[in-house]
């Protein structure tokens, strides 16, 4: 049956194609918007789950971004039981020099640690270290202008997460002034020697203001990603359901085109459980061609999109294992539901038809 | 081997059959002849299952309709189809058509029974390479692959010309001899003598 397929889909060569165009450019739309969506939340997880068991903010804020947490906690968190660091980060993001937008980085003394510095040194008062991303851009000025302050480029460190690498990090004081708040957040490390619970609830009698969670915690139910996610599974979900109209609308034009093929099979002694695995075993043959192609497709979109140095390499889509095998599962599903029906209506032709056409020949 | 009694069959108000009773005996070869829309075709279809009557009875094999089970299994195993037209399938070869005829252990003897019908030679050949009369022969040995206890065949001639028509008849009394039943449906009354009994239908009935 595997080679009748194969030889069904190389005489139906146009509605073949079409078909084959409509699910590789459905699929790969999902791959890389899903791609993209899950880059940005794993970048940014990343960065938050580098460092720290516990993650303090500014209490009820919908956003990081927005988060204003005092620095005076630091020391008197650090003092409770079972806290072994204490450090802190804010997030923003400005223009700079001649780009746009750059994400940046206020980050305390001991966090800067955390990034891997390639050349120069870590940035004192005044000066930035830029991502390698974006380190090119600057040409060989040694200062750069964010907002409305000039630093001067002390190096460039590196990162495998888009957002640092075409960021800039800097020293607390300064993305304070830039940004007019202490900190965005504050990431507590644990000794394990109290249970974490414990750590949390001392560190809310602190202060009303904030808010504490495990870094875990704060990652699966950060209102952003959910945001990000939800979007994307939205525009996938459209994305699928546009390739199933095609395939479907596709798939009856063609079942009627052969419809005499399938009433020779019925006359036969076909039954249509029996053409209808005929139909289907075609459609999932380039369901299988579609997702393998709009695999490497996506593969090769993401590829550039990293490098394109407009981009800064923001959009850092991951194609995981996971994502490959729901996309293929969701792919192969599509192929199956957009055929079905056409299949099943060509399966039901009453052979008597054949009759009706030689009488009318 | 077929059995009719009193088979009415409508299209809409108009009686297509009126009452035909007949029987067909086991590897006699029929001809039904008759002027177009005498209800040959119809006939046709009802004798082969592939329509079901209004009313009246018929039984093949002595089974009649209700002990036949899976229609698609009970054809398999009795009834073979020549269409006027062919419908071979375009993309397969004359082999490959056939063997989608035949069941999975008469697969192997399908060089043997191409060669038989003498079509061997257009067995790796596309419908579109080969003559009219080669496909109508084709279409011949794709419905005797599952070797039915019965043939049926609609103005299996209609599309040819003289010397293919007698080809194919031919073929229909090298069938027959083999102990196959064969009931065929033609307007070409020369060639309906060919086979060994001929019935001829008026207004949905026999005359």
């Amino acid at each position: 049956m595997f080679t009748q397929a194969l030889k069904a889909l190389q005489a139906n060569r146009m509605r073949s194609l079409l078909i084959f165009l409509s699910l590789t450019v459905s699929v790969t739309a999902v791959f890389l918007i899903s791609a993209v969506a899950h880059g940005i939340v794993s970048s940014y997880s990343t960065i938050l789950r580098s460092d720290g068991d516990l993650i303090v903010t500014q209490a009820k804020i919908s956003d990081t971004f927005f988060s204003d947490v005092d620095t005076a906690l630091i020391p008197r968190i650090a003092r409770i039981p079972g806290v072994r660091r204490v450090t802190a980060m804010i997030v923003g993001a400005s223009p700079a020099g001649k780009l746009p937008i750059v994400a940046v980085y206020g980050l305390s003394g001991e966090r800067m640690k955390n990034y891997r510095l390639l050349s120069g040194h870590y940035p004192k008062r005044g000066e930035v270290l830029v991502g390698r991303g974006i380190a090119g851009r600057f040409g060989s000025e040694n200062r750069l202008q964010i907002g409305d302050r000039k630093f001067r480029i002390s190096g460039v460190f590196g990162s495998e997460t888009g957002f640092e690498s075409g960021g800039v990090i800097l020293t607390l004081s300064d993305a304070g002034k830039l940004f007019h708040k202490k900190a965005s957040m504050l990431f507590v490390d644990l000794d394990k020697t109290v249970p974490a619970q414990k750590v949390m609830e001392a560190i809310r009698k602190l202060s009303d203001r904030i808010e504490v969670k495990s870094t875990d915690a704060f990652v699966k139910n950060y209102h952003q990603f959910r945001i990000i996610e939800t979007s994307a599974d939205v525009i996938s979900l459209i994305a699928l359901l546009m390739g199933l109209i095609s395939i479907a609308s596709i798939m009856s034009v063609t079942m009627l085109e052969r419809k005499y093929e399938f009433g020779i099979l019925r006359a036969l002694g076909y039954g249509r459980g029996s053409i209808v695995g005929r139909i289907l075993t075609e459609t999932l043959i380039l369901g299988i061609f579609s997702y393998l192609s709009a695999l490497a497709a996506a593969l090769g979109i993401l590829w550039v999109l990293r490098h394109l140095p407009a981009l800064q390499g923001y959009v850092d889509g991951v194609i995981t294992p996971a994502l490959a095998a729901e996309v293929g599962i969701a792919a192969l599903t599509m192929t199956v539901l957009g055929a079905i029906l056409p299949a099943w209506r060509a399966s039901g032709i009453d052979p008597m038809e054949l009759i009706t056409r030689g009488s009318r020949a | 081997m077929i059995h009719a009694n009193n088979l009415i069959h409508f299209y809409g108000k108009e009686r297509a059959i009126d009452g035909i009773s007949l029987r067909v005996a086991p590897g006699e070869f029929v001809a039904l002849t008759g002027e177009s829309g005498s209800g040959k075709s119809t006939l046709l279809a009802i004798l082969s299952t592939l329509l079901r009557p209004d009313s009246g009875e018929l039984r093949i094999d002595g089974k009649p309709a209700k002990e036949w089970g899976d229609l698609n299994r009970f054809r398999r195993e009795y009834i073979g189809f020549v269409f006027q037209f062919h419908y071979l399938i375009p993309y397969l070869s004359v082999a490959e058509n056939v063997a989608l005829a035949a069941g999975r252990e008469r697969r192997e003897a399908i060089p043997e029974l191409l060669d038989r019908l003498g079509v061997a030679e257009i067995a790796p050949k596309k419908a579109d390479e080969i003559s009219g009369g080669q496909r109508q022969r084709a279409a011949i040995a794709r419905a005797v692959a599952n070797a039915p206890k019965i043939l049926f065949a609609d103005e299996p001639t209609g599309n040819l010309d003289s010397k293919n028509s007698r080809k194919v008849f031919d073929l229909f009394r090298r069938i027959a001899a083999e102990g196959t039943t064969l009931v065929v449906a033609t307007h070409d009354r020369t060639l309906a003598r060919e086979a060994d009994r001929v019935l001829e239908i008026k207004d949905g009935r026999l005359v």
